[in-house]
């Protein structure tokens, strides 16, 4: 019996870690990824001037360092486990531009943290030693993993079976 | 050591969209359980630890029977006919 799970991103971004390191690799400044959301400033309160929106991100990008690329503070919320985009109306469609090219960093980042994530876990399990078979097929990168434990089990069962 | 297709093992493949998929191969069932999917829980809850990917309460799961007991299920409809 074989069990298989999909397990897709479907382009969500989840890890806030990765998150700020895309941010800041595409140029924008003092990135700050805060566990409890944070204020942020629209673009009237970041002139100084009042204003009621009241919104709020755990990713936040200022914009009192990166004045010439957006209008106000901008960051991304998590919801649902995923983060979300949450930017004042004077930025939302430059940046909906610019996503895509957060997304595809993103996601670069990703695979390279899953792959070192599952061969870690693998050590890690205390279940013998693991023997990590790593290729590449279409751009995809396939590690095959088997325990010798599960291995010496597995042939034990076939030793048996054979014996009947 | 390599691993033999008929031994019991993992396999995780990525995508470089970020997507992640794993199989669990020739992993026997105990107790009406698939290990197979106590094998892959492991790498799922690291993985969700992390953030890389939803928690595991949201994974979409397939199950499919594997190589091994494909041929066998070939070989009986054979015989039947």
């Amino acid at each position: 019996m074989s069990h298989f799970s999909t397990i897709k991103s479907n382009n969500k971004i989840t890890n806030p870690e990765l998150l700020a390191e895309s941010l800041q690799e595409l140029g924008w400044n003092g990135v700050i990824y805060h566990l409890e959301a944070q204020p942020m400033q629209d673009y009237y309160q970041v002139r100084g001037e009042k204003s009621e929106s009241q919104s709020e991100a755990n990713v936040i990008v200022p914009w009192q360092q990166n004045k010439r690329r957006c209008n106000s503070d901008f960051g991304f919320l998590k919801q649902d486990g995923e983060y979300v985009l949450i930017a004042d109306e004077m930025d939302t469609r430059s940046l909906q531009n610019r996503i895509q090219e957060l997304q595809k960093l993103y996601n670069q980042k990703t695979a390279a943290a899953m792959e070192a994530n599952v061969v870690a876990t693998a050590q890690a399990l205390n279940k013998g030693t693991p023997i990590v078979e790593r290729t590449e097929v279409d751009g995809k990168i396939q590690l095959k993993i088997a325990f010798s434990n599960d291995i010496r089990q597995h042939n034990r069962l076939q030793q048996q079976t054979i014996r009947r | 050591m390599s691993i033999q297709p008929n031994q019991p093992h993992i396999i995780m493949t990525i995508d470089p969209q970020g997507n992640i998929t794993s199989e669990a191969c020739n992993y026997p069932s105990v107790e009406g359980v698939c290990q197979g999917e106590q094998a892959t829980a492991a790498f799922e809850e690291s993985l969700a630890a992390e953030g890389l990917i939803p928690p595991v309460d949201r994974i979409d799961r397939q199950y499919k029977p594997s190589a091994a007991s494909r041929q066998t299920q070939q070989v009986q409809s054979q015989i039947q006919q």
